[in-house]
């Protein structure tokens, strides 16, 4: 297996970045002006305009709050899991050429969708700063929990990429399932509505502890379910070994394959 | 106040220990220890770190 190179992974979160804004004018700045439109949408459009409010909660921005720690991170989970799907086939020109590291791949598309969420992240904290929001302490645990987040994204994304190279239907499938699980998870709702039997199987969902702990944190200055959160560790990185064995055992058939 | 101190001594103890399993051991396993470091080290932040309120409160009485 060739080593994981750190140089090749930051040229790569770089090249990233800078193509998918390649030939336009404004450049990279594009890459200030969408999170922020998102955050618009989020703020004025579903929490003003729509009337967004939270049960039993007076604060006109509670929702726009709640609506916004939620889908911020989601947004970067779902696309980390949906890019690392397909990216040895998309990168099959590098990998045929070069001896490179496979699973670097994958963490230079987590890389590239973690600078957008910082970016996005900043203007929220600006908007929390200008609307006299009650930081506090609690808010450390904020990146422990987005970085397991992330973890978990990484290993089902590198389980998809896997498969995807055998099986080509499989990227879409995980459309699909993004999908079907974005709105299984209480990011534009609250999960109080769902109906006591959905709730009992929503909760062993990885995203609904994780998007709950955001909320906790940030809406309901709490700490997150510890015991939840523990568990979740676990079996996360179970699911990272064992993307990580199961990449391991077909990683020949994958570069014959390419 | 502690629970950031703690934040930062747990992550640069972890960091050490990886970075110095990462450099000694030359076999493939040592991804595995990264992911069991990478457990300990999260569980600990989330097991600990709310249970440092109560005593972060005491201290800042005594303090105070």
């Amino acid at each position: 297996m060739a080593a994981l190179s750190a140089h090749l992974i930051w040229d790569l979160t770089k090249r990233d970045f800078s193509e998918r804004f390649a030939g336009s004018i404004l450049g990279a700045i594009w890459a200030f002006i969408w999170p922020l439109v998102n955050l618009f949408i989020y703020i004025v459009i579903f929490g003003q305009f729509m009337g967004g409010r939270l049960p039993g909660s007076s604060d006109v921005y509670a929702y726009s709050i709640y609506l916004s720690v939620g889908l911020i991170p989601w947004t970067c989970f779902a696309a980390s899991i949906s890019r690392s799907s397909t990216v040895f086939l998309e990168k099959k020109h590098i990998i045929s050429k070069v001896d490179v590291s496979l699973p670097s791949l994958l963490v230079f598309i987590n890389l590239s969708e973690i600078i957008t969420f910082i970016i996005t992240n900043a203007f929220l904290f600006c908007f929390l700063v200008v609307t006299n929001y009650e930081f506090s302490l609690k808010l450390l645990l904020f990146p422990f929990i987005f970085f397991l987040q992330q973890i978990l994204a990484f290993g089902l994304g590198l389980l998809s990429a896997t498969l995807t190279v055998f099986l080509r239907d499989l990227k879409e499938v995980v459309g699909i399932i993004l999908q079907l699980w974005f709105w299984f998870t209480p990011i534009v709702y609250v999960s109080g509505i769902l109906p006591d039997v959905v709730r009992s199987v929503l909760v062993f969902s990885p995203t609904f502890i994780i998007t709950e702990s955001y909320h906790r944190i940030f809406v309901f200055n709490d700490y997150p379910a510890v015991t939840s959160l523990v568990i979740l560790t676990a079996i996360t990185h179970v699911i990272l070994l064992a993307s990580y064995a199961l990449f391991r055992a077909l990683e020949k058939d994958v570069r014959d394959f390419l | 106040m502690i629970e950031a101190l703690f934040v930062i001594v747990w992550t640069w103890l972890f960091i050490m220990a990886a970075y110095l399993s990462w450099v000694k051991i030359v076999n493939h396993w040592k991804v595995y220890l990264m992911m069991a470091y990478n457990w300990l080290y999260l569980t600990g932040i989330f097991v600990i770190y709310p249970k440092l309120q109560g005593l972060s409160r005491i201290l800042y009485e005594y303090l105070a």
